[in-house]
């Protein structure tokens, strides 16, 4: 009996301890809701990584189990909300945040790509600046070897080898810095729009500074500068000076594609407008000097030879002196030699300039056909005057003995001819006369 | 004596339809009951605002009801649940009582003053809402049950 009480007293005891323990304010609970569901949703604001999140995404669905048992009273406390739209609200908040997060992550593995393309792109500029630079030191010795060369260089036969030598050397290294250049500004403007008005501030910085640690308007030019004094100090064969042309061309192409850019890139910047100006001039004066090297090269051929023509530096001009050059030589008859023909028509211009510079002065609009075709007509003039005749003259007088031969041909073969026909009137006769002698016989037997 | 008649005839008719006029329209079941129990801090002027419910009261009067006095009350928390019926339940830290209200006239008047333990006082009090009673708990006591009559026993 007595144990029989103490176990009910304990059980007693038990219940009313647990009753204690399991009791809970209705008011902490809701409280203790809404500080978890705050304090989560803050947490889920300032998440800074998407596992983060993902841990985040545990526990709301925790605090959702944890809350079910009094989603009824939490529902009626939550006022304006309700326990499934507060748990609504954090899952909605925790996507947003998701999404913000991807697009932040995306966006900064963009940027860590971006950090690494300039900080390649940097290096490659770096090398590609020093490499240029040898180049450039490389190239400045070789003109200055060129030019004493060519001041040294005497008569027709001067130490031409050397110079191709110094001058192939010289146009390879040019190339080559052109290319390093072109590698340059397709590094740095690659990636971007070609419309540059629509860069953003920062685009352009990051490309004016990009452009300025390659020292890309100084190289280039640098680059436009000894091409200049590169066709200033030489004198070049039609294919040499062909590729001189080319090589303008490709790079003045280049430099108003890339002017656009680099005027809105150093738009407002002096310092940026200077230097577009000094390029621009650069490319003119080498023009200018591509035009007059053209001329000079032509006119240092007739000298080599000591032909002594007029000097031209135009088409017009050019044209205008071989005509006078060999006017003068057919009028002043007692000069007239073989000689001075072979060199001018021969060695000269059939050997040096028919073939090579006169198409490319036709291809180039310099001089027309028809200038060209009145310069060998006079030619051909000259020739007839040295050689005693033209060689018309000796068609013409070829013409006359054939005409003279098919002439007296066809008198022979029609005489010929006659005299065969009268052979045939005998026969003719012959033959009438033995048919008429036939038909008396006949006649007379028919009498009889 | 007719006369008499006539007038207590008038009479009896006038009392009659003024009852009928007087008779109330009622909107039956109303539940008046807050969900959870509200704790609201006792501002300087002595009143308490329940910002949810636009419940506005001076509570000094309760206080020296319950202590004696009514100063130094700003900062107190008191808690207060409506139940069903509509009738306000008020105590808080250290109060012996619950005390029940009824709306009035821009005013809450006492319906009941309930002791729910004798020697003790609230140490953690807390009210829940468990239609049709209010139960109130307190910290290592066992939770009892009231309405505006009085404290109830769990059947």
């Amino acid at each position: 009996m007595k144990m029989y009480f103490a176990v009910l007293t304990f059980l007693l005891v038990s219940l009313n301890v647990s009753i204690l323990v399991a009791q809970q304010s209705d008011y902490e609970i809701q409280k203790a809701y809404e500080s978890a569901h705050k304090s989560l949703l803050q947490r889920i604001d300032n998440a800074e990584s998407v596992t983060e999140l993902l841990s985040l995404r545990e526990e709301i669905a925790g605090l959702k189990n944890k809350y079910q048992p009094h989603s009824t009273l939490l529902d009626n406390a939550l006022y304006p909300d309700n326990f499934s739209s507060s748990i609504a609200k954090l899952e909605t908040q925790w996507s947003v945040a998701q999404t913000r997060l991807a697009q932040v992550e995306e966006l900064e593995d963009e940027n860590e790509d971006l950090q690494n393309r300039v900080i390649t792109l940097t290096t490659r500029l770096e090398q590609l600046e020093d490499t240029v630079k040898i180049l450039r030191k490389e190239n400045a010795k070789l003109l200055g070897e060129l030019s004493k060369l060519r001041t040294t260089r005497t008569g027709r036969t001067g130490n031409t080898g050397e110079i191709r030598e110094l001058e192939s050397k010289l146009t390879d290294n040019i190339r080559r810095r052109d290319e390093l250049i072109a590698e340059m500004l397709t590094k740095i403007f690659s990636g971007y729009s070609s419309d540059f008005t629509s860069l953003s501030e920062s685009q352009r910085n990051v490309i004016r500074s990009d452009v300025e640690e390659g020292s890309v308007l100084a190289n280039l030019l640098y680059l436009a500068q000894d091409n200049l004094q590169f066709v200033k100090n030489g004198l070049f064969d039609s294919f040499g000076f062909k590729e001189l042309v080319d090589n303008y061309e490709q790079f003045n192409q280049d430099w108003e594609t890339l002017k656009p850019k680099i005027a809105v890139i150093y738009a407002e910047n002096e310092e940026g407008s200077k230097m577009i100006s000094a390029i621009d001039s650069t490319i003119s004066d080498w023009k200018f000097a591509l035009k007059e090297s053209m001329w000079s090269s032509i006119y240092q051929l007739f000298l080599a030879y000591d032909v002594k023509v007029f000097q031209f530096f135009d088409g017009q001009e050019f044209i205008q002196s071989m005509k006078q050059y060999i006017d003068s030589n057919m009028s002043n008859v007692d000069e007239l030699n073989e000689e001075t023909y072979a060199v001018f028509v021969d060695t000269l211009w059939n050997g040096r300039l028919d073939s090579s510079w006169i198409p490319m002065l036709i291809e180039r609009d310099v001089v027309t056909v028809e200038q060209i075709t009145e310069v060998k007509q006079k030619m051909n003039d000259w020739h007839d005057k040295i050689y005693g005749g033209s060689n018309s003259m000796l068609y013409i007088i070829i013409g006359i003995i054939l005409i003279a031969a098919i002439v007296s041909g066809i008198f022979l073969f029609g005489k010929k001819n006659k005299k065969e026909s009268g052979k045939d009137d005998l026969n003719d006769y012959a033959d009438t006369t033995e048919e008429n002698e036939y038909e008396a016989d006949e006649n007379e037997e028919e009498k009889k | 004596m007719q006369f008499k008649i006539s007038a207590l005839f008038v009479l009896l008719l006038f009392l009659s339809l003024a009852a009928a006029g007087c008779s109330s329209l009622e909107l039956k079941p109303a539940s008046f009951g807050w969900a959870v129990e509200d704790v609201v801090m006792v501002e300087s002027d002595g009143t308490v605002k329940v910002e949810r419910y636009m419940l506005t009261a001076d509570v000094s009067k309760l206080y020296f009801e319950e202590t004696g006095d009514s100063s130094g009350i700003a900062g107190n928390q008191l808690r207060i649940i409506r139940d069903n019926a509509g009738y306000y339940y008020m105590t808080a830290r250290g109060f012996k009582n619950v005390y029940v209200f009824e709306a009035d006239d821009a005013a809450l008047s006492l319906v009941n003053k309930i002791t729910v333990y004798e020697e003790d006082v609230l140490t953690e009090p807390a009210m829940n809402q468990r239609a049709p009673y209010i139960e109130l708990l307190d910290s290592g006591k066992l939770p009892v049950k009231f309405n505006k009559d009085g404290l109830v026993k769990e059947e």
